[in-house]
């Protein structure tokens, strides 16, 4: 069992990627923070809280994970780097671990700590620049709240998930621009699966002008338009596949990549 | 022990780099790698050290294959690469971080050796030249005590004075539960260094022979013009005549000339392994 995991080896591993690249990570952190302060002040001023709120947490939390996920693999675009990973004497198993630790965990913690407390703030500094005695101080009031974690803010949780799994995986095939190069790679499976799934749809139905992958596609017959969904049946498979399946697939293809990975 | 058998491996399938190699290396020994470049040589090191997988056949590095990477194996094996990585850390925290995972690591033999080496020990890392980075991580490395010791072209780099130290701390450091394996094309950087020579070329080891051996075999000799009386095994031209390899036919061990017979090896490779009948 220790040839695989050993608690205190895990440790100092951890401990070792930490300090090894403070800067990096540090720079991270701060940098996604910095850019939701920043898309939240900005768009609070020029549109509303709720976009404001919205934006900014998905940029900040999306963002910082995948540069973290290509940071905490990032080893590979020297051979020197690569082997000094490679050789370091920690099982496959902890090293893949402490990446998912650092860019699914704990940076996914700390951000929506320093969330909740930018929205807080802001909404606080809303709620006491507000008149108490307008009449439409209880209307204002309650238009502006904290952005809640749970509800539809679950299918952003859900994209951060596949987001970072794939950064994790890119940045395991990519060595050099491994940020870049995976992001034109899930735009191109994307687009790729967008289109299949028009086309194939073509093939069946007449009128298709929009097909997203693959809850459902829109049909216009003449002025009418309509939305025909997937069964529900089917609608749930997807939701599995994408909710837990996707993830799961690309961390385990991260770990079996790194498992193979050579120099 | 190291044992490789029936090693093959090549970057593209079409064209093997290695087919069918063997070789056994044992402990107590220094072992000088020369090849020309990309004769396969940083490749073997990193089929010992896991970084790269055989295509076909095996290797056990202390009973344990290379390729599964696994803890044990790594904790005993030290490989330092031809560019060598450095975090943007100070020493003192490098090693705070990475001695931990390398159970015979001694800090008191890492300042001997950064002292020996003359690397600045109050520097941060990425500030040190090349050559002291370089220095810094041969030092970290042989503090580490692991049993196996790979090192590819490790006085790329250096300066004269650094060779000599490198030359000199190699020496000292060895002892007969380790194998330091040293690759490298400069073969005047290990002349003095090593116990046992291995040549490789395109994929194949030319020579496998210990340093005694040769010398009881071959002799290594300038002449202002070729001898007539004996088989000259390999010559070329020098300044006043020629360097010449010949059968050593005197009971004496004649002192090696690595340069010369590496180029002998790899020019007349059939005359000299049947020599040592090595093939």
């Amino acid at each position: 069992m220790h040839e695989y995991f050993s608690a205190a080896r895990f440790r100092r591993y951890f401990i070792k990627t930490v300090l090894e690249k403070p800067g990096q990570i540090g720079g991270i952190f701060l940098l996604s923070f910095a850019v939701a302060l920043l898309i939240y002040f900005l768009l609070k001023s020029i549109a509303n809280f709720e976009v404001a709120q919205l934006f900014s947490f998905t940029i900040g939390l999306i963002g910082g994970g995948c540069l973290l996920s290509t940071v905490v693999f990032g080893y590979f675009s020297e051979i020197a780097s690569g082997a000094s990973y490679l050789t370091l004497p920690a099982s496959r198993l902890e090293k893949w671990l402490c990446a998912i630790l650092i860019a699914g965990v704990i940076y996914t913690g700390c951000f929506l700590l320093y969330f909740r407390g930018l929205d807080s703030l802001f909404v606080h500094l809303y709620h006491l620049s507000l008149n108490h005695h307008d009449p439409r101080y209880t209307e204002q009031y309650k238009s502006v709240f904290i952005f809640n974690f749970d509800g539809d803010t679950s299918l952003i949780f859900i994209f951060f998930a596949n987001a970072m799994a794939a950064m994790l995986v890119g940045s395991l095939y990519f060595n050099k621009s491994s940020f870049i190069k995976v992001a034109l790679v899930v735009c191109g499976i994307y687009f790729f699966t967008f289109m299949m799934n028009y086309l194939f749809s073509s093939l069946l139905f007449k009128g298709i002008f929009r097909a997203f992958p693959f809850h459902s596609i829109s049909i216009k017959n003449g002025v009418e338009e309509g939305i025909l969904a997937l069964p529900t049946f089917w609608s749930n498979i997807y939701d599995a596949v994408a909710i837990y399946g996707l993830p799961a697939a690309l961390l385990i293809i991260s770990f079996i990549r790194l498992t193979e990975k050579e120099i | 022990m190291v044992r490789i058998e029936n090693l093959s491996f090549g970057y593209s399938k079409k064209r093997l780099l290695y087919k069918g190699l063997n070789l056994e290396l044992q402990k107590g020994q220094i072992y000088g790698l020369l090849g020309k470049n990309g004769a396969g040589k940083s490749t073997l090191l990193k089929q010992l050290s896991g970084l790269l997988f055989p295509s076909g056949g095996r290797i056990l590095v202390f009973a344990h294959e290379p390729r599964n990477r696994s803890p044990l194996f790594l904790e005993d094996v030290y490989f330092i690469p031809e560019e060598v990585y450095v975090p943007p850390i100070t020493i003192a925290r490098y090693v705070r971080i990475f001695s931990p995972f390398y159970p015979k690591f001694s800090p008191g033999l890492f300042q001997e050796y950064l002292r020996i080496l003359e690397v600045e020990p109050v520097a941060k890392l990425k500030t040190l030249s090349f050559g002291q980075q370089k220095k810094f991580i041969i030092a970290f490395a042989l503090a580490c005590n692991t049993t196996l010791l790979l090192l590819d072209e490790p006085t790329n780099g250096l300066d004269i004075p650094s060779k000599a130290q490198f030359r000199r701390l190699i020496a000292s450091v060895m002892n007969e539960e380790r194998i330091i394996l040293i690759s490298t094309h400069q073969t005047r950087d290990l002349e003095n260094l090593i116990d046992t020579v291995l040549i490789v070329d395109e994929g194949e080891m030319l020579l496998h022979a210990t340093v005694a051996d040769i010398g009881r075999k071959l002799s290594f000799k300038n002449w202002q013009t070729l001898p007539e009386d004996k088989p000259v095994l390999f010559s070329e031209p020098v300044i006043g005549g020629f360097a010449a390899v010949t059968a050593n036919s005197g009971q004496m061990e004649d002192q090696l000339n690595l340069e010369l017979l590496f180029n002998a090896v790899t020019s007349r490779p059939s005359e000299i392994q049947r020599l040592f009948q090595t093939k």
